[in-house]
């Protein structure tokens, strides 16, 4: 009986054990690049917001020599923030092509640019097809500026949040703003406009008169955006620095709590994969009445599809609620394209007939959220 | 003699003087001996902390400070880090706070402090700078090193702050309110501001006001940004403080005037509508052979031309939204100017897109109080083939597609293929009635076994080539075929060499 015991207490211990290294190995690594010993202190709630989040930060300085993203073919984590606006070059040679290698095999990007903007930062957003106004520009608001700016009005208020609560939050506060501007492609399908400025705002160094059209103007000018790359890698640049840093988490904007904290919370859950994510799995077809099987259709079969969608919702992958998810039956071009239809469990169904045409053809899926 | 309680007292006094001698000695040993032993301490733990909780026993000590430990204080300064305006030691708030405590509390002991001026300077900013972070034990701290240095008697940080926003002068409110505070934030008492000359704004002179907070009002409120100097008289253990000059913007409105809208026809070269807008926003058509030109200047109250910084003319679509921005240029006089030609700006400018454009102008600076955004125009564009604005497919659902199958192709009635199924069969009658009229008969079969083996085997072999034209294939065909083939093959000869017996025996 004591060996029988024994050998429970020693299984136990090794259950325990196991628990333990899973639960660890499920956080997500991130690494923070920082500008300076100063930007932990001045920026602490939103490095402490991040750690509640229940993500691993590394800290780096941005010209630290040991500075490594990648090792022996596989990337060393899976988020990147950087918090480094003024860098002018990374240390031990990193350059921002290793940044983008990173997003192409499937990581996070969060920077943060400022008016003192250097050109590693500039060419990562070039990249990413957002293009960061030039050295020495600010976003000048004449109408939109907070109380408080005694100067050339470059400190302001942003209330044009994007239709997006997936990112933006619901209801998301006016913010503060101070740094510099950002313009994309209007075409371009994988930038999102995340806050845009209002109409009477745009870009420009402050005590210089306007003589070329500025980089954007209105509407047009971007101060937070996003991209999500065709591998779902996201990308995220703060037009301003300083909107992430304490004394703007706890100013005020007429005589209201500033907005900044929530809503830097909220893009950063969309940008770190804990919001927003999707993923399928029990992808099953068969011909109506039969058991799936790996033999071929025939033309004018009927058959009926059902897969399952779920979506990540603050940490936790619940049943997707979507109303575009569509299917399409491919063989080059789609030659059938439904609506998929969810049930209760969230499972999406359709059933459709086999056009005739010969050939291998394949299934996708797609949804417009 | 002495009586007994004469004796007692005087037992009792000398008691206690034997008493308070041996403690008095005792003190005066217990004042090295903290001394020694903090010195001693400070030898196997060389931490900042450490030094800093020594600075604070040696201060609580009576007696002089130990001259070691006075001159240790610029030495462990030195191991802070300076970043910027801010100088800070590597343990962070805590530790640069309980140094700050224990370098001040064992110098006003000394009488004299061991940090400069631009030391006390950069760490006083390194704690202030903590003021905006959240915690118990960062509001406790930040409150200590503040403390420090706000409240001893050798060097005092200040600091000039500008109060109620005032540094933005207006006609209703033209005056500039300063506090020369400390770093605890209470106005220094016994100082004092000095304007110095080199701008237009402010007359030079002592400004007014006592116990800290001062006033002057402004003499000649001159539009723009402007750095007004001041120089501060400050009690002697104060530091004055770093910045020596204030910007201060003086904000007055402006009113846009000679407002000129016209549109001209390029082609024709007729002016087709004219208008100065006193009247209202102007409604006007356009087309590709337009020019557009607005002038208008912007003036103060006095009646001077005055250049902004943001003059933007915009048109924005009313079905769209679309919003399209010119920036207007001013001449040497200041006078803003528009000049649109539709030929080129209809497609470089306004993707050539039609439709009916509000035309608004938005002025901005910083020296106005806000910026003003003035309705000039209703302008319609016509463009000749107006492209629709392509609609954003990524973000809405793509149009379903049905597959549409292949329809079978129209055949005749029934009817007629029925007819002409006969007409085809009819031949095979045909054949039958012949063979009735030659004579064919089957009189002569014999039903011997190789007769019936030899017909049975035939109406076999037909049976499986029409099984192979339905469906079989070759393989089975002529698995069958073999069999029946051997079988009809011997019968066939069996009845046909009992034929020719027969014929030979008549």
């Amino acid at each position: 009986k004591q060996w029988y015991q024994r050998r429970v207490r020693a299984m136990e211990k090794l259950l325990v054990l196991l628990l333990a290294v899973t639960s660890v190995a499920c956080k997500q690594r991130t690494l923070v690049i920082l500008e300076n010993v100063l930007t932990k202190e001045t920026h602490s709630s939103f490095l402490s917001d991040l750690v509640a989040k229940d993500i691993d930060l590394v800290y780096k300085y941005a010209t630290d020599s040991s500075l490594t993203i990648k090792k022996y073919g596989e990337p060393l984590y899976d988020n990147i923030i950087i918090l480094a606006p003024s860098v002018s070059a990374f240390g031990n040679g990193i350059t921002a092509n290793d940044f983008l290698e990173f997003v192409d095999d499937g990581g996070n990007v969060v920077m943060s640019a400022s008016t003192e903007i250097g050109d590693p930062i500039k060419e990562i957003a070039a990249e990413v097809g957002i293009e960061i106004d030039d050295e020495g520009t600010s976003v000048i608001d004449h109408m939109n500026y907070d109380a408080s700016d005694a100067g050339y009005h470059n400190l302001i208020v942003a209330r044009e949040f994007s239709a997006t609560p997936v990112i933006v939050g619901e209801a998301p506060k006016p913010v503060l703003f101070k740094g510099v501007g950002m313009a994309a492609d209007s075409d371009n399908p994988l930038v999102i406009d995340i806050l845009r400025a209002s109409a009477t705002a745009y870009s420009h160094a402050v005590d210089q008169d306007i003589l070329d059209y500025p980089l954007a103007i209105g509407n047009n000018l971007l101060l937070v955006a996003g991209m999500q790359a065709r591998n779902n890698a996201r990308v995220v640049i703060f037009g301003s620095h300083d909107m992430l840093s304490d004394a703007f988490y706890n100013a005020e904007i007429a005589a209201a709590a500033a907005g900044n904290q929530a809503f830097v919370g909220s893009v950063m859950s969309w940008a770190l994969k804990l919001n927003g994510d999707l993923r399928f799995s029990n992808v099953k077809h068969n011909k109506v009445g039969e058991a799936p099987s790996d033999a071929a259709y025939r033309i004018t079969d009927e058959v009926e599809y059902s897969i399952v969608i779920e979506e990540m919702r603050n940490g936790n992958w619940e049943a997707f609620k979507g109303s575009d998810v569509q299917l399409d039956f491919v063989r080059i071009d789609p030659f059938v394209r439904t609506a998929l239809i969810p049930n209760a469990q969230g499972v999406f169904h359709i059933g459709f007939k086999v056009p005739d045409v010969y050939g291998s053809s394949s299934s996708r899926w797609t949804t417009t959220e | 003699s002495p009586t007994q309680k004469q004796w007692y007292q005087r037992r009792v006094r000398v008691n206690q003087e034997r008493k308070l001698e041996a403690r008095r000695r005792s003190d005066t040993v217990l004042v090295p001996t903290i001394n020694d032993a903090v010195i001693a301490a400070l030898k196997s733990e060389d931490s900042v902390m450490a030094h800093s909780l020594a600075y604070l026993t040696a201060s609580l000590v009576p007696g002089d400070a130990p001259k070691d430990l006075l001159d240790s204080i610029e030495d462990i300064a030195h191991r802070a880090d300076t970043i910027g305006s801010a100088m800070s030691f590597d343990g962070g708030l805590m530790e640069t706070a309980m140094f700050l405590k224990g370098a001040f509390a064992l110098s006003e002991k000394a009488g004299s402090s061991a940090l400069s001026d631009s030391m006390a300077k950069k760490f006083a900013n390194y704690v202030a700078s903590n003021k905006n972070k959240s915690g118990q034990s960062n509001l406790f701290y930040t409150l200590i090193g503040l403390d420090a240095l706000a409240n001893n008697k050798l060097m005092v940080p200040s600091q000039l702050l500008v109060l109620e926003n005032s540094a933005v002068l207006t006609t209703e409110s033209p005056s500039l309110k300063l506090s020369l505070v400390d770093p605890l934030g209470n106005a220094v008492v016994g100082s004092g501001l000095f304007v110095e000359g080199g701008q237009i704004v402010f007359a030079v002179g002592e400004m007014s006001g006592a116990d800290g907070v001062f006033e002057v009002s402004a003499e000649s409120l001159v539009r723009g940004i402007h750095k007004v100097g001041v120089a501060a008289t400050l009690p002697a253990s104060y530091i004055a403080p770093d910045v020596t000059s204030v910007s201060c913007k003086v904000v007055l409105p402006v009113q846009i005037k000679d407002i000129l809208f016209k549109l001209i026809d390029v082609d024709d070269n007729r002016v087709m509508t004219t208008s100065d807008l006193s009247e209202g926003p102007v409604v006007a058509k356009g087309d590709l052979s337009t020019r557009l030109i607005l002038d208008f200047s912007v003036k103060d109250a006095d009646g001077y031309s005055v250049s902004l910084h943001q003059a933007f003319v915009r048109f924005t679509n009313s079905k769209t939204g679309q919003q399209v921005y010119f920036i207007a240029q001013p001449d040497l006089n200041k006078k803003y100017n528009i000049d649109l030609n539709f030929r080129t700006a209809a497609s470089k400018s306004f993707g050539s897109l039609a439709g009916e454009y509000s035309v608004d102008a938005i002025l901005g600076d910083a020296t106005l109080p806000s910026a003003m955004i003035l309705n000039i125009a209703t302008f319609t564009l016509d463009l000749p083939e107006s492209s629709e604005p392509s609609t954003d497919l990524s973000k809405s659902a793509k149009p379903e597609i049905s597959h549409i199958f292949r329809v079978p192709e129209k055949r005749p009635p029934q009817a007629i293929s029925m007819f002409f199924t006969g007409l085809i069969f009819l031949p095979a009658l045909v054949l039958l009635v012949v063979w009735a009229k030659l004579g064919a008969n089957i009189s002569n079969l014999s039903l011997s076994l190789s007769g019936v083996g030899f017909h049975a085997g035939l109406a076999a072999i037909f049976g499986i080539y029409i099984n192979f034209f339905i469906g079989t294939n070759m393989f089975t065909t002529m698995k069958y075929l073999s069999g029946v083939a051997v079988i009809t093959f011997l019968a066939g000869q069996r009845l046909l060499s009992s034929i020719a017996a027969q014929k030979k025996a008549k």
